[in-house]
């Protein structure tokens, strides 16, 4: 048991220090795809992101990275404005919440796009609930 | 036998406390038990309608069932033994300080026993977390105020 | 105070009963009788401590072949608020009756008393002894039996159990006091409630070298000195202090503690037992069994009590012990 302890909290370490950022974006037109992903390319505190573009409305949903979770309305105020300078015809959401950024990857995968707009309402909502 | 005699040969004998050990003992179980709470956490989040505001509650409401169970089967008392702080500081040790008076009280009825005593232990907790908690709310206030941080 | 009975009153029979836990115990086969519930299957934990206590006293009329009838005093007491087991005990026993408290040192002070109304002549039966419940104890002193909290190495546990003699007149078959101490109350200003074998250890000190005093004894006539609940550390902080005033290893080794010995080596009951009916139920199983088998021709039991509530620890009070001695011995 005590030889086990040391190679578990190594490989924990090690899994925690992977340092790649991650962009996946749901099918959409590519001057727009462009933009965003290089917006969230230049963030340093963000670790990985999903965007989602239903019609007029665009899902951004980040994971900060590890020990920067005390910033996390800082980090989603300041990514949520630059997307709106580059972007001003959409309805932007921004979200570091890990619900929203789960939810994200299901919609990645949704083909109607009148079920992801449904979907998106929702996690609009659950956004705004506080308890 | 004179009072400084005594003492001398009391502190001899009376072995020290392992606070080193006590504190290895805490860090490890009551990482434990948040591990296990954030496990909970992702589990309301990723199969339930939770975000991470939200989930706080049903983790926490989670968290102090498994401690009743643990409590009433008279196994917390053996894991405080081992972890002291470790699993007294979590939600889990306050609802075994809640729940182990009321299993204690039952004897005297409902009203005047359970009711009566169950916050015997865990209402000085109830106390000084709000009254730290308006405290520390203060300061932030003050600082987002100032401009030093934000909300 | 030293007391020398000049009447000899004898134990004429004795008995012992635990809880379910003290199947652990060393002392185990000397045991009378061992409960698989706590509560003596009653209700409340108060209820079954006062069921232990009648047990006790049942298989004591038994071994002594007779009724509650005869028994002129009852006198006994444990460590619940007001001492109520013992008193709806004695209600069941229906003789005369005096609640005693000395905290662990009832044992022996019950003893002392029920020698002197032997002496008197008042009594021609007597019952005296002590009994406590781990439970109802716990939730006396410290906190709910199922609360988590670290308890320091230096704790012990309160065990479960009672130990009952019988006192009547001198009978040369039977093991005999002759000279009993009554203790003095000693306060070196512990404070820890979780360490009371330091604050009792000064106690039993001053009770063994008083007795010893006064019956120009050594420590060497004695087979064995047994102290009630000292615990390990506590008994430790004994030896030391006869060590530093003179006394050899060979003496010291006469020392032993009836709290320290009972679960054994078991590491998880800490520094070892405590509670009144610790040191009742060896005495008045084992130390008496080895009396009468011959192993033993006089031995003096130190019975230590802290003089403790929760109310005066909180209030940041010392905790002031006690220890009352008897010298028991086979002819």
């Amino acid at each position: 048991m005590k030889k086990l302890v040391l190679p578990i909290f190594l490989s924990i370490l090690l899994v925690g220090c992977n340092d790649e950022k991650t962009l996946e974006v749901n099918n959409a037109n590519g001057e727009e795809v462009k933009e965003v992903a290089a917006i969230i390319k230049n963030e340093d505190e963000i670790n990985s992101g999903r965007a989602i573009f239903v019609e007029d409305q665009l899902l951004v949903a980040v994971q900060a990275k590890p020990w920067l979770d005390y910033k996390k309305t800082k980090i989603e105020k300041n990514l949520k404005k630059k997307l709106e300078e580059i972007l001003p015809e959409y309805d932007i959401t921004v979200s570091s919440d890990y619900k929203l950024y789960w939810e994200a990857q299901k919609l990645l995968k949704e083909e109607d796009s009148e079920k992801v707009k449904e979907k998106l309402e929702k996690l609009k909502k659950l956004k705004k609930e506080e308890t | 036998m004179n009072q400084e005699q005594f003492d001398k040969i009391e502190q001899e004998i009376t072995p020290p406390t392992p606070y080193v050990k006590n504190v290895l003992k805490a860090f490890l179980v009551g990482g434990l038990i948040c591990t296990i709470g954030h496990a909970i956490t992702y589990f309301y989040i990723i199969f339930f309608d939770f975000t991470e505001k939200t989930v706080g509650n049903p983790t926490a409401a989670t968290i102090i069932f498994i401690s009743m169970l643990l409590t009433g089967f008279g196994l917390y008392k053996k894991i405080g033994q081992f972890a002291g702080a470790g699993s007294a500081v979590p939600v889990s040790g306050f609802g075994n300080a809640v729940i182990s008076a009321a299993i204690e009280h039952r004897t005297e009825g409902f009203v005047l026993g359970v009711g009566g005593n169950m916050f015997k232990l865990a209402g000085s907790v109830i106390l000084f977390g709000v009254s730290s908690a308006f405290v520390v709310s203060l300061i932030k206030l003050i600082l987002v105020t100032m401009g030093v941080i934000e909300w | 105070m030293v007391i020398i009975f000049q009447s000899k009153p004898s134990i004429i029979a004795s008995a012992a009963v635990a809880g379910p836990l003290e199947r652990k115990s060393v002392f185990y086969s000397y045991f009378d009788s061992v409960v698989e519930d706590e509560r003596w299957h009653q209700t409340t934990n108060e209820q079954g401590n006062a069921k232990m206590i009648e047990e006790a006293c049942q298989i004591l009329l038994k071994k002594a072949n007779l009724n509650n009838l005869d028994i002129d005093f009852f006198l006994a007491g444990d460590l619940v608020n007001q001492m109520t087991p013992t008193n709806f005990a004695a209600k069941e026993i229906a003789a005369s009756f005096i609640g005693l408290f000395s905290a662990c040192a009832t044992s022996v002070s019950s003893v002392i008393i029920a020698c002197l109304l032997t002496e008197l002549g008042a009594s021609k039966y007597a019952i005296a002894g002590a009994s406590s419940q781990h439970n109802s104890t716990e939730r006396q002193f410290r906190y709910p039996i199922y609360y988590g909290a670290q308890k320091p190495a230096t704790a012990q546990w309160t065990v479960t159990a009672a130990g009952f003699t019988l006192i009547g007149k001198h009978n040369p078959k039977n093991p005999s006091i002759v000279a009993a101490t009554v203790g003095k109350v000693v306060d070196y200003g512990q404070t820890n409630p979780f360490h009371m074998g330091a604050a009792m250890a000064p106690a039993a000190y001053d009770t063994i070298t008083k007795h010893l005093e006064k019956r120009k004894q050594t420590i060497k006539d004695y087979d064995v000195i047994m102290t009630g609940d000292l615990g390990k550390i506590g008994l430790e902080i004994l030896k030391r202090m006869f060590a530093e005033t003179g006394a050899t290893q060979e003496e010291l080794n006469i020392f032993r503690d009836a709290g320290a010995e009972f679960y054994g080596e078991d590491k998880s009951f800490l520094a070892g037992a405590s509670g009144a009916g610790c040191s009742a139920s060896v005495y008045f199983s084992y130390i008496l069994q080895q009396l009468k088998d011959g192993r033993y021709k006089r031995v003096l039991l130190v019975a230590t009590g802290s003089l403790l509530s929760p109310l005066t620890f909180q209030q940041g009070e010392t905790i002031p012990c006690t220890a009352h001695a008897i010298e028991v011995t086979m002819e």
